[in-house]
């Protein structure tokens, strides 16, 4: 935590809005701006905006004036591609009177994902760091803008959320990719065992690895993270809206719900049809809400050893896991299978549970579940309206977190960059163990902010437990 | 007869390493001191290997120095071999490390004990705890003494060593005491327990050592002393001292495959001893069970001293019974026909678990109660010696109730060590290593002197010679630097020329040959402050980043309890363990950066925050 950084994040929540902003406030704030937005007109005719305590004032040229009364000004965004120039209007605090009492703005863009992290991206570039959870709220107290009762109200919840978010945005960001991320984690540490035993135990028999070995196993931990690095990158760039995923065991229902919710013509979004044979996906609307609607062929979460096709399993396993809300589907005319029921049990924290087919002789109660189900049939069209609502509200709960979950994803996203930086440095840092280490743990600790923090304990376990060591 | 009172301004209890760089410490300060041990004979004792320094530990000792302690000039009197460790890697990675006559190096801390004014060094069995009450806060008041005595003094500094009910296990044979052939405490042990102090306990152990005059050193590998050995002290150039070398042997299979027929009688394994002991430090027997594809393991036979034969095995640690022990050492190749002079053990004793303390090593419990050393759940000279010195200086500045002693983890070796452990407690006897000091690379043992003597200087630990030395030694680095940042050789200066990886010394010298006459202590800063200039500006960056908020303290009687939507786990463990910054709060294992967000804001609210109606710059 600091508060000389300028900090930057996305303000809305994910999912659609008509326009979406991404507010920065730091020192550097200004400076940062003007290197990625150009105004239309001269800043001198910027609009003055009274509701923000602004008067209009001098020029600088065709350039954003860095001093001034707040006010708003029209112009383009300087993006990477495929963007290139967006339209926007910059809302500017270049003095103390914003949020934070900081220099601040805010960008207000078109309410499209990609664009908003884009945005940040550019922002990032120039020298701005993602905020964490509850920053802004937190500078504000600090400017004596909010009270303790409302910062405490803001960030006690954030706490709580902070961990959960951590884990959807992971779980969003490319379903599994704690996995892989956990395993990079592991070699760094490894790694850096080896390295510090060296450096720590200088009198003792150690097997100690060649720095070309060295150099080759670093090298492979910056290339794997660099590939998920792209992957990531990928999935953020795409349509982020909120994804329902429909689950449950073949012959469940599961397609017939899919039509019966995406079927609706003008419930229909996008038609984003057969992206792999593996699974459906359409952009519905659900009740004002869009979401992405996929429909998993016969996937269950936990059994996935039914698909025989290990990629179509990868496939499919990586949508039901990157899925906010899943909606599990039970064929209410057959009889409960025994395998199965007992994770049907457990409570899960974002799933739904259908009984499809109510329109047929019911086979099981809810009783004999033990949870409670959304009992549908498409034929008569029963409980759909009921289910959408269901799937709306769940669907906020654990996608809407404000800024949160988008801003986690891209502090991932920084997080691995940096550690990558690290690791390229460290390859660069030659023979010299200690430097070497010195960016390792730079690394390490990067990936830690996603992965879990790293402390010397869990290197030094590391030490005593791979050498044998001990005078 | 009534009971004899003595009456001081500072004890402290046990005179071993951490006893006497305590006394020593308080003394300088100026308080007026009492040393009390159960033995004359065994001050600054060295209980296990004959040896002071190496990576980490031997940085510690130079910071003891470098803070006017005894442990670098002692061993510099006494060292029987020195070398420089880690000396292919970079400077920050070396590390000084010495031999000692034992003996030697007993007489001579005991010689500057005796020899310092203001303290009074007496034989007594300590056998209780005197505390009093006054305006609501307990205090410490003094020690009973056996023979029905009583010292008095505002400060007591407990350094107790492995000797808080100890038991020395020999296979099945169990012994009460802390070291072979002496005894234990136990009055000190119960006094803690009575005033509320939570007690843990560990094990750790020795080898046995050998008569040298029975290893056939023709089938041992030598290990000389460096060429030209370092010393120690800041206050010594060079060393004139003829040197002995150490010898390595090996241990085999067949040593193996005995070790594993016995397992069953060694105490470790046979659940007589439960307490956890040292991994880095481990015992023969737990050696061949955990790694049990290694072929052999390496020994090293360190002598004891100029004077006398005994010789000390350096890594066959163990608490194995006599006759297993006797069969080992008879089927490593060297030592066949060798004779053990003393059998190795395992020692438990109790600790205090140090999260108990606050940064200056005052128990939060007790004002003016000290703890230093073993009794804080570390291991080694090194490490006891540096929290005695803190510990010492501490008691006298709580007598003047002065701002107490804490050492930054960016300031010291010592830092790093007494932070972990009032901040993360401990769970294995705690040793220093390099790795545990995240700026490690500015914390060299060449500049502790640098770093620390100007400090030591102002706290009257230092005496003028020595802070005169420092301030000559400085005065010249900087005219060297000056002169290579002013002279040009082509386009470059010399610094940039030094700047780069290829360059040395050498190299300036003979583009400029007058930095010839440039003494070795001083062109050694200035080329480690050259080269190292890039590291130190990028961790200068980090550190300023951190430091506006992080280093907002925090008042030890903060109410925990009172601060809404902190989690129930920060709320337990920030109220045990107090931190005085959100720096330390951060680095309590299991707080989250929202933790530390909430107490910001609970510490925010407690100042007066500009006023929202006043808006503009």
């Amino acid at each position: 935590m600091s508060d000389v950084d300028t900090i930057v994040a996305i303000a809305t929540p994910p999912g659609a809005a008509a326009r979406g902003i991404v507010r920065i406030s730091g020192p550097r704030a200004i400076d940062l701006l003007q290197s990625v937005f150009t105004p239309h007109v001269d800043d001198r005719q910027a609009t003055e905006c009274p509701a923000m305590g602004g008067v209009s004032a001098i020029s600088d040229g065709g350039r954003l004036r860095t001093g001034g009364s707040p006010r708003v000004v029209s112009g383009v965004l300087r993006l990477a591609d495929p963007f290139h120039l967006v339209e926007c209007r910059l809302y500017l605090w270049p003095g103390r009177r914003g949020y934070t009492r900081e220099p601040s703005g805010e960008l207000h863009l078109p309410g499209s994902s990609p664009v908003l992290a884009a945005a940040v991206a550019a922002l990032c570039r120039a020298g701005a760091r993602i905020a964490e959870p509850g920053e802004f709220t937190l500078r504000a107290f600090l400017a004596g803008r909010i009270d303790l009762t409302q910062a405490e109200a803001v960030v006690g919840v954030i706490d709580a959320r902070s961990r959960r978010e951590l884990r959807t945005a992971l779980r969003q960001l490319a379903g599994g990719l704690a996995a892989p991320l956990n395993e990079l984690r592991d070699s760094l540490l490894d790694l850096l065992a080896g390295l510090e035993a060296e450096l720590d135990f200088a009198d003792e028999e150690i097997d100690r690895m060649s720095s070309a070995e060295r150099r080759e196993r670093i090298g492979a931990v910056a290339n794997a993270l660099e590939r998920l690095s792209k992957r990531i990158g990928r999935r953020l760039a795409r349509n982020e809206h909120p994804r329902v995923a429909l689950t449950g065991a073949p012959n469940a229902g599961k397609s017939s719900l899919f039509n019966a919710l995406a079927g609706d013509d003008a419930a229909i979004v996008a038609d984003r049809s057969g992206t792999t044979r593996d699974y459906l996906s359409r952009t519905i609307d659900l009740d004002g809400l869009v979401v992405e609607l996929i429909d998993t062929a016969g996937i269950d979460a936990h059994r996935v050893e039914d698909v025989e096709s290990a990629d179509a399993r990868e496939a499919a396993r990586e949508q039901v896991e990157s899925a906010d809300v899943q909606v599990h589907c039970v064929d209410g005319a057959a009889i409960l299978g025994s395998c199965g029921v007992a994770r049907l049990r457990e409570r899960v924290e974002g799933r739904l549970i259908v009984r499809t087919k109510a329109d047929l002789a019911q086979a099981w109660s809810d009783q004999e579940l033990g949870q409670p189900t959304i009992a549908v049939s498409v034929v008569t069209g029963t409980g759909l309206d009921r289910l959408r609502a269901a799937a709306r509200a769940l669907t906020c709960a654990e996608a809407d977190s404000e800024d949160v979950v988008m801003s986690t994803s891209h502090r991932c996203v920084e997080s691995i960059d940096e550690a990558l930086d690290a690791l390229r440095a460290a390859v660069s840092a030659g023979d010299a163990a200690e430097w070497v280490a010195a960016e390792l743990r730079g690394a390490a600790d990067a990936i830690g902010r996603v992965a879990g923090s790293v402390h010397t304990d869990d290197i030094l376990d590391r030490i005593f437990s791979r050498f044998c060591i001990g005078k | 007869m009534g009971r004899s009172t003595y009456t001081f301004d500072v004890l402290v209890v046990g005179a071993g390493h951490a006893g006497t760089e305590a006394a020593l410490a308080a003394a300088r300060a100026g308080a007026s001191v009492a040393l009390l041990t159960s033995n004359l004979d065994t001050v600054a004792q060295m209980s296990c290997n004959p040896a002071i320094g190496g990576v980490a530990k031997g940085q510690l000792v130079r910071e003891i120095d470098a803070l006017g302690g005894a442990m670098g000039r002692a061993i510099d009197a006494a060292g029987i071999q020195f070398r420089m460790l880690n000396v292919r890697k970079g400077p920050a990675m070396h590390g000084p490390r010495a031999q000692a006559d034992k003996r030697a190096y007993q007489q001579e801390v005991k010689r500057v004990v005796e020899s310092q004014p203001g303290l009074a060094l007496r034989q007594e069995t300590v056998e209780d705890l005197l505390t009093e009450s006054r305006r609501g806060e307990r205090r410490a008041r003094g020690v009973r003494v056996r023979g029905d005595a009583e010292y008095l003094a505002p400060c007591v500094v407990l350094t107790t060593g492995t000797f808080l009910q100890a038991v020395m296990h020999t296979g099945e044979q169990t012994t009460p005491g802390g070291r072979a052939g002496e005894g234990t405490t136990a009055g000190i042990s119960e006094a803690l327990r009575r005033l509320g102090f939570v007690v843990s306990r560990f094990k750790t152990g020795t080898p046995p050592r050998l008569n040298g005059r029975t290893i056939d050193y023709d089938r041992a590998e030598r290990q000389p002393g460096d060429d030209t050995p370092r010393p120690f002290s800041f206050l010594r150039d060079r060393l004139e001292v003829e040197q002995i070398p150490c010898w390595t042997v090996h241990t085999n299979e067949s040593v193996h495959a005995l070790i594993r027929e016995n397992l069953h009688r060694a105490p470790m394994y046979s659940g007589q001893i439960r307490s956890s002991g040292p991994r880095y430090c481990p015992s023969i027997e737990d050696k061949v069970v955990r790694f049990a594809e290694k072929a052999r393991h390496q020994l090293f036979l360190e002598p004891e001293g100029r004077r006398t034969h005994e010789v000390y095995v350096n890594g066959l640690s163990t608490s194995l019974p006599r006759d297993v022990q006797d069969a080992v050492i008879q089927r490593i190749p060297a030592l066949e026909r060798a004779q053990i002079v003393r059998y190795g053990y395992a020692v438990e004793y109790d600790y205090c678990p140090p999260d108990q303390l606050w940064p200056w090593l005052e128990t939060k419990r007790i004002r003016g109660l000290f703890f230093a050393g073993q009794l804080n759940g570390t291991t080694g000279y090194e490490e006891a010696g540096a929290q005695g010195l803190v510990a010492g200086i501490n008691a006298a500045l709580r007598l003047r109730d002065a701002p107490p002693l804490v050492l930054g983890r960016d300031q010291a070796y010592i830092g790093v060590m007494i932070d972990d452990l009032v901040t993360r407690g401990v769970d294995e006897p705690y040793r220093m290593f390099t790795s545990r000091a995240e700026h490690r690379m500015v914390l060299r043992h060449d500049n502790a002197d640098r770093r620390l003597t100007p400090l030591g200087r102002r706290l009257g630990l230092v005496d003028e010679p020595r802070g005169r030395i420092l301030e000559e030694k400085v005065g010249r680095i900087e005219e060297t630097l000056s002169r290579i940042r002013s002279t040009r050789i082509g386009q470059s200066t010399l610094e940039e020329i030094l700047r780069r990886p290829e360059s040395t010394w050498e190299t300036l010298v003979a583009m400029f040959p007058p930095l010839a006459e440039v003494p070795d202590p001083v062109l050694e800063q200035v080329v480690h402050d050259v080269k190292y200039a890039g590291y130190v500006f990028r961790q200068r960056q980090q550190v300023d980043r951190m430091a506006r908020l992080a280093e907002r303290s925090i008042p030890p009687d903060l109410d925990y309890d009172a601060i809404p939507h902190l989690r129930s786990e920060a709320r337990e463990k920030l109220g045990r363990i107090r931190p005085l910054s959100l720096a330390q709060a951060s680095r309590i294992s299991g707080i989250t950066p929202a933790d530390l967000a909430v107490l910001l804001l609970r510490l925010e609210g407690r100042r007066p925050r500009p006023s929202p109606a006043n808006d503009e710059p």
